[in-house]
């Protein structure tokens, strides 16, 4: 493993102690009790923890009917039916509890502050029409929108909301990715929890390449061919400075010295060391494209999104290309005309997709699970559910959620499965993962255990119905924006539903009513990204009013109706 | 799982099935037919050989194994026959010009686009590949756009519907580039966006320019490789070979003779320019495209040894196809140029034969002469006329049977052949229109969207 710089005197307050803490244990490889006389505003952690009783699906081996979990400083100390539990320990009764491996988002942003990518390199992502002040790239030579530099783990942000939202539905781990531009840059894997130099597990892990274009009309590339074309050359050029450099090296004597390019040398690096390449494809024709771009360039390929992998799983498998599918299943969308007839093929989609992972495994590819667009990790649960109906064993969708992603990803010796030595990253449930009623009782990140936040609502029962469409009208001072929900409410005042967006449709979560206030969350599509968006407001009648706050960012007033009511 | 791919589908008609006709993606070539088939006693226009009334035609294997009068046309015992009485059997049309089956047209950014290929981004999924096919159409030139002095490398595709984008791919075909003169490359019709300046060149002096300059470089470049050859076959064990330049290997390419360049055109005056840059590098532009003012350089192109690819009866759309004659194809077929009739549209595409047959109305040709402008010349300018375009003994078994004279609007295509597999059939047609009618209602069953109340939620 790569060790990190420590950085001093971090920006955040909160942040600096856990780096010394770090820092601590690796300069001098001390046992940390002693840094538990240290003052701490925090209440430390044990370093000790033993879950008893438990029944223990490890992924790796045959599942543990009665056992125990020893975590030991962060690590995975002992598994087993007959294990010794150190006198330190916090013992924690495991009866009626599964523990499983946490599970692993396998492409994802989480802990990016979103569009902070990119920047404002030479060609870099531009606007509408590659103007405003971004230069023109005039081809190659300019490496349009190629920031492989860009390090997911320099950008990583503990304070992202979402981090907490994806642990307590049992994620502690994740592959993010920077997602601006062609070459986007390098993906890390990450534990979902620490500061931020805590969270990387392994950096570079992979390097992450979409077909998108440079932007515009005026800067190359601005075609897909024109992409596809660049990343070739990108590839060349990249193999000849590595020949050019290895030349020099030997023999510099009548020779140029090389010039560093920095879109260059991480290229190299990935080429050089096989970094796992993720490139992008849901129809059968893009599949196709990204492998053959990976025989083209040499790059080791992995393709991701993979929605009509079902067609050709078979060839997928022979390929060797490891397939990392989105569980955000297409869906028919919700502004379609209802009348209009919906293509063969978007039928086909849609009714097939979900068979794509049972498909894999019968054809033996190699395959792990991703979250795509999806808000929240109760939705990747339901929709994992929707392949295992489609044939999926139950066993190779936690693999593709766990020891899956830790193979494509080179981390399988830390992560994945629960096997003494691995990083402490496990959940504790109250029943089968896989079962909707199923709760996430503890999560342990890197052998800290976090509780399940408190639902930050009141508790008083609703005194109005919530259920069904309202249309709601947001003022900003730039626009106006009107957005339709679609909610259903249950007995205690849970709200979910949807809500559509002329930007998108995104699923509702932490809903709630309580007296005739409400509340509830969506990861809304915003122009190419998603932002958080907090609602909360009160019902009177056939109206209602409140604020829609924009990833804490700023906030909007709301009204809105029941359309067509009573009408 | 239902699995069974389109349309032309497993057990269409039996006896389609018969002869083997299994479209799924990536299958196509592992399923030819290898029982033979007679198209037996119908009006057989070869194309190179004139009309043999009464006339068979034998394949297997993909290829034509035999043609003549019936009489003397012996079929296998396990063949299929096929009755042809009062039908006309005519080589698989050939679009020279199309743009159908691309995911991507255009880069437009650069003035010189010559390392994006068409090849990267065939779309196997476009429904006109198949639409073009039941106009009989059996082999296209999909090319790159016309918005680059310079363009793309272009695609040659037979239209063999339910292969995967390499399947589609024309095996063994010469490559091919797009160079395009006059108003798109100099952009005086496509308004840029405020604040963006426009791309160089605006006039057709820019666009030579821009051409002329690309060669320069290419020629340096192609010196540059071969001075590396030359070191690494004396034994210099230091050398390192140049940087490779994608836009530049195709250009070296057309300087060899490798690569045709197509070169989209209106203007009499820039169709000579493009010539003498063209001799300037010692290559030669194997084809112009639109070429609606060939009629007034119909000589030079000969002696420069182009050929030429028009439209009918279709001008005036800008300014600078104002001067352009319904009798452009005939004047420069009588000039001896090798002439075809194009598409540039996937509506089109679907009666080129109606397109030939104007030149019969325009300008005098005979009926060997409109049928050879889209199966035989167009075989020949893409240099591909020892595998397509007439029905000859030992060329692929790409037919169209017509229900009626094809040379007519009143012509109707009833199966066409590509590899001697059935890729559209009128009958089979109508069948699968059924069979996508139930397979939509089954899917919606599947997902639980059963259509009630006015729509699915």
């Amino acid at each position: 493993m790569k060790l990190h710089d420590v950085h001093h005197g971090s920006r955040r307050g909160r942040g600096t102690r856990g780096a010394g803490l770090a820092l601590a244990l690796l300069v001098a490889g001390l046992p940390a009790a002693a840094d538990a006389q240290q003052p701490s505003d925090t209440p430390q952690p044990p370093p000790f923890f033993a879950i008893q009783n438990a029944r223990i699906v490890t992924v790796s081996g045959p599942v543990i009917e009665s056992g125990t979990v020893v975590i030991s400083f962060g690590l995975i100390e002992a598994v087993g039916s007959n294990v010794l539990i150190p006198a330190e320990a916090w013992v924690i009764d495991g009866s009626g509890m599964t523990v499983y491996p946490g599970l692993f988002d396998g492409l994802s942003s989480l802990g990016l502050e979103q569009a902070q990518t990119g920047g404002d390199q030479a060609g870099g992502p531009g606007g509408v029409f590659g103007g405003g002040n971004q230069p023109i790239s005039e081809g190659p030579e300019d490496r349009p929108a190629t920031t492989p530099w860009v390090s997911a783990a320099d950008m990583l942000d503990p304070e992202d909301n979402r981090l907490a939202t994806w642990r307590e539905g049992g994620f502690t781990t994740a592959l993010t990715v920077p997602d601006e531009g062609i070459v986007t840059g390098q993906a890390a894997v990450i534990s979902l929890g620490g500061d931020a130099q805590e969270m990387i597990v392994k950096t570079p892990a992979a390097l992450h390449v979409t077909m998108n274009r440079a932007g515009g009309f005026r800067s190359f590339p601005s075609s897909l061919m024109g992409t596809i074309a660049y990343v070739k050359q990108l590839y060349a050029d990249a193999r000849h400075q590595s020949a050019y450099e290895a030349a020099y090296e030997a023999n510099p004597a009548g020779r140029a010295r090389p010039k560093y390019d920095r879109a260059l040398a991480p290229v190299q690096q990935s080429i050089a060391d096989g970094w796992p390449t993720v490139f992008l494809g849901n129809e059968v024709k893009e599949i196709r494209r990204a492998v053959k771009l990976g025989e083209d360039t040499g790059a080791r390929a992995v393709v991701a999104g993979a929605h009509e992998a079902y067609e050709i799983a078979d060839e997928l498998a022979a390929s060797g290309v490891p397939v990392l599918v989105n569980l955000d299943w297409p869906e028919r969308s919700r502004s379609a005309d209802p009348e209009a007839d919906e293509a063969l093929t978007s039928l086909r989609r849609r009714a097939y997709a979900p068979t794509t992972p049972a498909r894999l495994h019968a054809a033996g590819a190699t395959f792990a699970f991703y979250s795509g667009d999806l808000g929240s990790p109760r939705e990747v649960i339901e929709n994992v559910n929707v392949a295992i109906e489609k044939g999926l064993p139950a066993d190779a969708a936690l693999r593709a959620l766990t020891l899956g992603p830790a193979e494509i990803f080179g981390v399988a010796d830390r992560l994945g499965s629960i096997d003494a030595g691995k990083i402490a990253n496990l959940i504790v449930t109250d029943g089968d993962l896989f079962d909707e009623s199923t709760k996430v009782k503890m999560v342990f990140v890197d052998g800290r255990k976090f509780e399940e936040r408190e639902a930050e609502r009141p508790t008083a029962p609703p005194t109005v119905d919530m259920t069904g469409r309202w249309v709601l009208t947001i003022s900003t001072p730039r626009q106006t924006q009107e957005i339709t929900l679609d909610l259903e409410m249950s007995e205690d005042g849970t709200l979910t539903g949807d809500i559509t967006t002329d930007r998108g449709d995104a699923t509702i979560i932490d809903g709630w009513v309580s007296g005739d206030e409400f509340g509830f969350t969506a990861m809304q599509p915003m122009g190419g990204r998603t932002a958080e968006v907090v609602y909360t407001g009160t019902v009177e009648d056939t109206e209602v009013s409140g604020t829609a706050s924009f990833g804490g960012r700023f906030s909007s007033e709301f009204t809105g109706t029941r359309p067509g009511e009573g009408q | 799982m239902r699995s069974f791919k389109i349309q032309i589908g497993r057990g269409a008609v039996p006896w389609l099935a018969a002869i083997g006709l299994v479209v799924g993606p990536g299958t196509h070539r592992a399923t030819a037919q290898d029982q033979p088939v007679l198209i037996r006693n119908a009006t057989v226009m070869t194309a190179t050989n004139g009309t043999i009334q009464n006339g068979s035609v034998l394949f297997e294997d993909g290829r034509i194994t035999a043609v003549g009068p019936t009489a003397d046309v012996g079929a296998p015992g396990d063949a299929q026959v096929i009755d042809g009485t009062g039908k006309y059997v005519i080589p698989g049309i050939i679009d020279a010009h199309s743009h159908l089956a691309a995911d991507a047209i255009n880069e437009g950014s650069v003035a010189v686009s010559a390392m994006v290929s068409i090849m990267d981004v065939i779309d196997p999924t476009d429904v006109n590949i198949y639409r073009a096919a039941a106009g009989g159409v059996t082999v296209s030139h999909v090319m790159h756009g016309s918005a680059n002095p310079i363009g793309g490398q272009n695609a040659i595709i037979k239209h063999r519907w339910g292969a995967d984008a390499q399947g589609l791919l024309f095996e063994g075909a010469t490559p091919t580039i797009k160079f395009a003169l006059g108003e798109n490359p100099k952009r005086s019709n496509f308004g840029g966006a405020p604040g963006v300046e426009p791309r160089y060149p605006a006039t057709r002096m820019g666009v030579m320019d821009v051409i002329r300059q690309a060669f320069i470089d290419a020629t340096e470049y192609k010196a540059k490789w071969e001075d590396h050859d030359a070191r690494v076959a004396s034994g210099d064990r230091n050398a390192i070979p140049p940087q490779s330049d994608l836009k530049l290997d195709a250009l070296v390419e057309v300087l060899n003779g490798e690569r045709l360049v197509h070169s989209h055109c209106y203007r009499a005056d820039e169709i000579l320019q493009l010539m003498r840059v063209a001799e300037e590098f010692g290559f030669r532009i194997a084809v112009f495209q639109h070429v609606l003012e060939g009629y007034r350089v119909a000589d030079e192109m000969r002696e420069h040894g182009a050929m030429a690819s028009t439209f009918s009866d279709w001008w005036a759309y800008k300014v600078e196809a104002y001067e352009a004659i319904p009798y452009n194809a005939a004047i420069m077929t009588e000039r001896g140029l090798i002439v075809s009739l194009n598409s540039d549209s996937a509506e089109e595409v679907r009666h080129l034969n109606q397109e030939a047959a104007k030149t019969m109305k325009w300008g005098g040709m005979t009926e060997d002469q409109a049928l050879a402008m889209i199966t035989i010349n167009p075989a020949i300018q893409l240099r591909l006329d020892d595998r397509v375009g007439s029905i000859e003994v030992g060329k692929d078994a790409d037919l169209v049977i017509y229900d009626n004279y094809p040379l007519s609007s009143y012509a109707k295509v009833r199966t066409t052949f590509v590899d001697g597999e059935v890729v559209f059939d009128v009958d089979a047609d109508r069948q699968m229109r059924e069979a996508v009618a139930a397979e939509k209602a089954e899917l919606k069953g599947l997902l639980g969207e059963t259509e009630t109340e006015g729509g699915v939620r």
